[in-house]
């Protein structure tokens, strides 16, 4: 968590003092509020009893209720200022603490990133985030503020009654740290493992749904569901023990408050008939108190979701702070891109013979084989997406292999149209120029018409600007294909990957794209993959070489 | 656990508020025990403040000596510790209410799922449905264990409160009433202002983390475009105006409970004042001369009180809120399982029969396909008795796994009939084309399917199907630990895997999807022989277009030269 509390004070130390004035300013007018109505109150009726016995009193009732009325109106607006401050405060960091996750997580190798892409996991990144707000709005604020508070009634009280002042500082404030250290000690475990119980809970879960279609045939669903009830009432014993140690320490803090505050009443009337103090000053010292003891006993919830936010925040940061992408080499431009592969486990091929290619000029290169032989996984190699495992791959760039050149410059030179279109929710213009400075939008339109997408794109209600849903829900996949093929259309690189460009079109609508892109593919190095070269290559007499990956190719 | 029925997912429109209330209703006893007990501690903490003001009084003004009322000092120090005592009870009786619902709840849909079919429960992702058991059911504990019974209490207490003070002086008790405008409106008006908000805030906050997953998820696709500058600048950004329009409607929505603690510092002060000014001899009309320092510091200590339970409700008030949007997930995933399930058809088109001597399946003018899809599928008409082969094949998207699911029973025939008869009616196997294996060891995944055989069992199928090897001599055997987070198989040994359990399991009737589609060629081997072999045991159905496994079929039907 230091890691994270370090950003705090890093980035909004301003802030976060000013926040914590106006917590505190609100903390001290309503115990004020309390204690100075007890003291006007009690002063009142002792002056009352007085003048009623015949005496003189001369009391200002004006000063006291002047003061009930500030208290009144600033711990109002005290509060509410608080609030308002802390949250913006809150929101700020949560945006800080993503962008920094992000960051992180944009440096990594794509491959370690790659796994990540599951709905489980990006769930959790979510929960895991909000986790985070405790850390300033639970564990920093009040706490801090809190502290101030002790100070300072304390060396208020020290004026009134100094004894009482000096065992009021190190009573309270001793109870107050012991009480910090105990709850968390207390629940930090127990929450830690009914998260990961809940964790575990979920994994089996999901297991037991993946299995649906193998269970449900046997109709063993019900008694396999017996997994996911037994690690559920695992969870919840240790979701119970966690509720009812909290509750627990809840109630004893309670009832230690509850006998602090007969003893503190019974100490200030005790000093009254000592003569040690006046009678409205000892029931402002009990109301004081009572404040005081208000704000402490919200101590145990306060920190009771420690060992939540613990976990949370030592996941984010093994996220935030793992080893990035250091493999520093640039590349500048590109002659030659080699490839060898022999006995990968994910292109079947390769068990039996060697695939290798070389390219050095800019004929095209096809890439050919049936589903599941191993094309794709040929292309992630080149760009990273799978790790590359010596033994059995290499692929160089100008014979460096691509392990060893920065993914920067490798992507800025080299472009990639992975097999499933991935499209961002944002709008047409956005994701065709995501990573590209301004582009004029006749330019957009340009290569909008090279993929036969310019009409439909004129007939969108907003144009470029018409946003395509989440993930691109609002285009069909071969508008899809055909957006992220335009996408690399407005880039300049010096090698280009097409995998399965043309999958979701059909053929005759294909050969019109290939040739409309051909001029453009033939100023670069490019290799495509495909199931089989296509019949209009041939017809067309264009010039290409080939690679077949399939098993029973020779 | 409680004795009642978990409330059936009647899903015929029911709405969030509907779906918490049916839960209330069966943790009835529990949660009125826990207001019982609330209700309890709100009297006890009357008696508090009422002996430290009746001691206060004693001291001060009548002066006695502290130590002549040792009878008010221990009761005040019994009502002390009693009453966190109660509060406790009040804690835990609403927990277990909360935990009880979940648990309920959470069996229920399990019992829904497992009595879904397979393609209806596809519809919603794996990752979805696990979110909504484990998120969403738990986002529903605050309704139950905090504003569910203190929704109660903020009436009760302030009620008690109410009759004390009136009965020390009734007119601290209007002055009370009146700072407290009717309190049912009162929690309206917060509550109406807490709801909108919180939607509001909700759905920007949706938004603000779907962006945030969709870059996060996209994140290949961006540093392959080299947008990750831009897209940090983006995600803090968005951050940003996120945050300047949820400040914009917080500056409204903590006005409702600023209002409210305006009218808890107002009632104080002015209070005080009254009581002050009264106890002063300034005021003497109404009932301010019998006010003694006894009632007036009482009415002062119950005051901040009488606020109290409808502040901490406010405060719930987000409780309910993720409760109810929670509560709406669930209702209306059960009922999109429903419209899924409508889709499948007529559950009577596909009969099992029990046939005492053999396996047979039929197809009359089975029409294969989901309800409502537009595209015609010709009519598929075949019969085939006994053991054996037979191979479905086509081009991708001819409906070779759909003819499975129907087979299976998954999915139901849009029109005509599928006949499957049987001795034994559960004595079907389906494979996906994605082999099925559950983080655990190698045992436990073949006895999924298999309770009863031996670890010799095991091993023979181990050994026929070529895996042997393989995990006695690099791993720990039956004991090594497959899956996500065990040692990694190939796809081909995944699926030699899932075959073992179908060897060690004998059913009459085998339905594999394309068992041998982008395996490496041992397992290919290996898988077509086990098959080939199978097929003088049981009924073997295989959707594939893998040309060997077709060689070896007993009867071939080819869906694409059926269209």
């Amino acid at each position: 968590m230091k890691f994270w509390f370090s950003i705090i004070f890093k980035n909004e130390r301003k802030r976060l003092l000013i926040g914590l004035f106006w917590s505190f300013f609100t903390m001290l007018s309503g115990v004020g509020l309390l204690a100075l109505s007890g003291w006007l109150i009690t002063a009142t009726a002792l002056a009352g009893i007085a003048i009623g016995a015949g005496l003189i009193v001369k009391l200002d009732m004006y000063m006291p209720g002047s003061g009930i009325r500030y208290f009144a109106l600033s711990r109002t607006i005290g509060r509410y200022i608080e609030r308002l401050y802390n949250h913006d405060t809150i929101l700020r960091l949560i945006a800080t603490y993503r962008v920094t996750i992000f960051n992180a997580l944009s440096h990594k190798p794509l491959h370690d990133v790659r796994q990540t892409s599951d709905s489980e996991w990006l769930s959790r990144l979510t929960s895991d985030l909000d986790a985070l707000d405790s850390i300033l709005i639970r564990y920093t604020i009040p706490t801090l503020a809190t502290g101030l508070l002790l100070g300072v009634v304390s060396l208020f009280l020290c004026f009134i009654w100094f004894d009482f002042g000096i065992v009021f500082l190190v009573a309270s404030t001793l109870a107050w740290l012991l009480l910090i250290l105990f709850s968390i000690r207390q629940t930090r475990g127990a929450a830690s493992q009914a998260i990961s119980h809940l964790n575990h809970t979920r994994e089996t879960l999901i297991s037991h749904l993946k299995g649906a279609f193998v269970l449900n045939s046997q109709h063993l669903m019900s008694y396999h569901s017996q997994d996911t009830t037994q690690a559920l009432s695992q969870f919840e014993q240790h979701h119970n023990i966690l509720q009812k140690r909290i509750a627990r320490i809840q109630v004893v803090t309670d009832s230690i408050f509850g006998i602090a505050l007969v003893a503190t009443l019974y100490a200030s009337l005790w000093a009254v008939n000592q003569h040690i103090i006046e009678g409205p000053t000892a029931i402002m010292l009990a109301l004081l108190f009572i404040g005081v003891a208000e704000l402490l006993q919200t101590t145990p919830e306060q920190f009771s979701t420690w060992g939540k936010t613990d976990y949370a925040s030592q996941r984010l940061s093994a996220l935030a702070n793992e080893s990035s992408d250091n493999d520093s080499s640039d590349i500048t431009a590109i002659s030659e891109v080699s490839c060898t592969i022999s006995n990968h486990p994910h292109i079947p091929a390769s068990a039996s013979r060697t695939i290798s290619f070389n390219l050095s000029d800019s004929t095209p290169l096809f890439i050919t084989g049936r589903s599941g032989s191993g094309k794709s996984t040929l292309a992630k190699l080149m760009f990273k997406l799978v790790p590359l495992d010596k033994s059995n791959a290499s692929v160089a760039i100008n014979n460096t292999s691509v392990q060893n050149i920065s993914s920067d410059s490798l992507y800025r030179h080299c472009a990639y149209l992975e097999q499933t279109s991935s499209l961002l929710s944002g709008s047409l213009y956005y994701n065709l120029t995501l990573g590209l400075e301004s582009i004029e939008d006749n330019r957009v339109f340009d290569v909008l018409s090279l993929v036969e997408l310019q009409a439909w794109a004129d007939s969108l209600p907003e144009g470029l600007n018409t946003w395509l849903g989440e993930g691109g829900a609002k285009v069909s996949g071969g508008q899809a294909r055909r957006i992220c093929l335009a996408r690399l259309l407005l880039r300049n690189p010096e090698l280009i990957v097409l995998d399965e460009p043309f999958n979701g079109l059909d053929s005759a609508m294909a050969e019109r794209i290939f040739m409309r892109i051909l001029p453009w593919l033939v100023l670069r190095k490019s290799i495509v993959l495909l199931h089989e070269v296509p019949l209009f290559i041939e017809q067309q007499s264009i010039d290409y070489r080939s690679l077949n990956v399939d098993l029973s190719a020779a | 656990m409680t004795s009642s029925t978990p409330s059936a997912p009647d899903t015929k429109a029911v709405s969030g508020v509907q779906f918490l209330k049916e839960q209330v209703i069966s943790q009835r006893s529990l949660l009125n025990q826990s207001v019982l007990y609330g209700s309890l501690g709100s009297v006890l903490m009357i008696m508090q403040w009422l002996l430290v003001a009746l001691i206060a009084h004693d001291t001060l003004v009548n002066k006695s000596p502290i130590s002549t009322m040792p009878g008010y000092w221990l009761l005040l120090l019994a009502v002390s510790v009693v009453k966190p005592i109660f509060t406790w009870k009040q804690t835990n009786l609403a927990q277990d209410a909360s935990a009880n619902v979940r648990n309920l709840l959470r069996n229920t849909l399990l019992k829904r799922w497992s009595a879904t079919s397979p393609v209806a429960l596809q519809s919603l992702s794996n990752g979805a449905l696990a979110s909504q058991w484990i998120e969403d059911i738990e986002a529903t504990d605050g309704y139950f264990s905090r504003y569910w019974p203190q929704q109660m209490l903020a009436v009760i207490t302030p009620l008690f409160i109410l009759i004390t003070v009136a009965y020390l002086n009734w007119l601290c008790a209007i002055l009370l009433l009146v700072s407290a405008p009717l309190i049912p409106l009162f929690m309206i008006l917060v509550g109406m202002g807490a709801e909108h908000v919180n939607e509001k805030y909700a759905l920007l906050r949706q938004r603000l983390a779907g962006h945030f997953l969709d870059r996060v998820a996209n994140l290949s696709t961006i540093a392959l475009l080299g947008a990750q500058e831009t897209m940090s600048d983006e995600v803090a950004k968005r951050g940003d105006t996120y945050r300047n329009v949820v400040m914009k409607t917080l500056k409204l929505a903590f006005l409702s409970s600023t209002v409210l603690e305006f009218f808890t510092s107002v009632a104080i002060a002015s209070l005080a004042i009254y009581i002050g000014f009264s106890l002063y001899g300034a005021i003497n009309w109404g009932p301010a001369q019998s006010l003694t320092l006894f009632s007036g510091l009482g009415i002062l200590l119950l005051a901040p009180e009488f606020f109290k339970p409808l502040r901490t409700l406010s405060t719930y008030y987000h409780d309910r809120a993720s409760a109810l949007g929670a509560a709406n997930n669930i209702v209306s995933s059960l009922q999109h399982l429903e419209e899924q399930e409508a889709v499948l058809g007529d559950s009577d088109a596909r009969q099992v029969t029990a046939s005492n001597d053999v396996t047979r399946l039929m197809l009359k003018d089975a029409i294969i396909g989901y309800n409502g899809n537009k595209q015609k599928k010709p009519a598929l008409n075949f019969s085939f008795s006994g053991r054996g082969l037979l191979v479905f094949s086509g081009e991708s998207g001819c409906g070779k796994t759909t003819l499975l699911n129907t087979i299976a029973g998954y999915l139901h025939p849009v029109s005509g009939s599928v006949e499957v008869a049987l001795k034994e009616a559960n004595s079907i196997t389906y494979l996906p084309q994605k082999a099925w294996i559950k983080n655990a060891t190698v045992r436990d995944n073949l006895s999924v399917t298999a309770a009863f055989a031996s670890d010799e069992e095991m091993l023979r199928v181990l050994e026929k199907l070529e895996l042997s090897d393989e995990l006695l001599t690099h791993h720990n055997g039956l004991d090594t630990v497959i899956g996500e987070h065990g040692q990694g198989l190939s796809g081909g040994q995944m699926q030699r895997i899932a075959l073992a359990r179908v060897l060690l399991n004998s059913p009459e009737l085998i339905l594999l999807d394309e068992p041998t589609a982008s395996l490496d060629i041992k397992s290919r081997l290996v898988i077509i022989e086990a098959l080939d072999e199978l097929k003088s045991r049981a009924l073997v159905v295989v959707a594939t277009h893998d040309s060997e496994l077709i060689a070896k079929a007993s009867n071939h039907f080819d869906l694409t030269n059926k269209a």
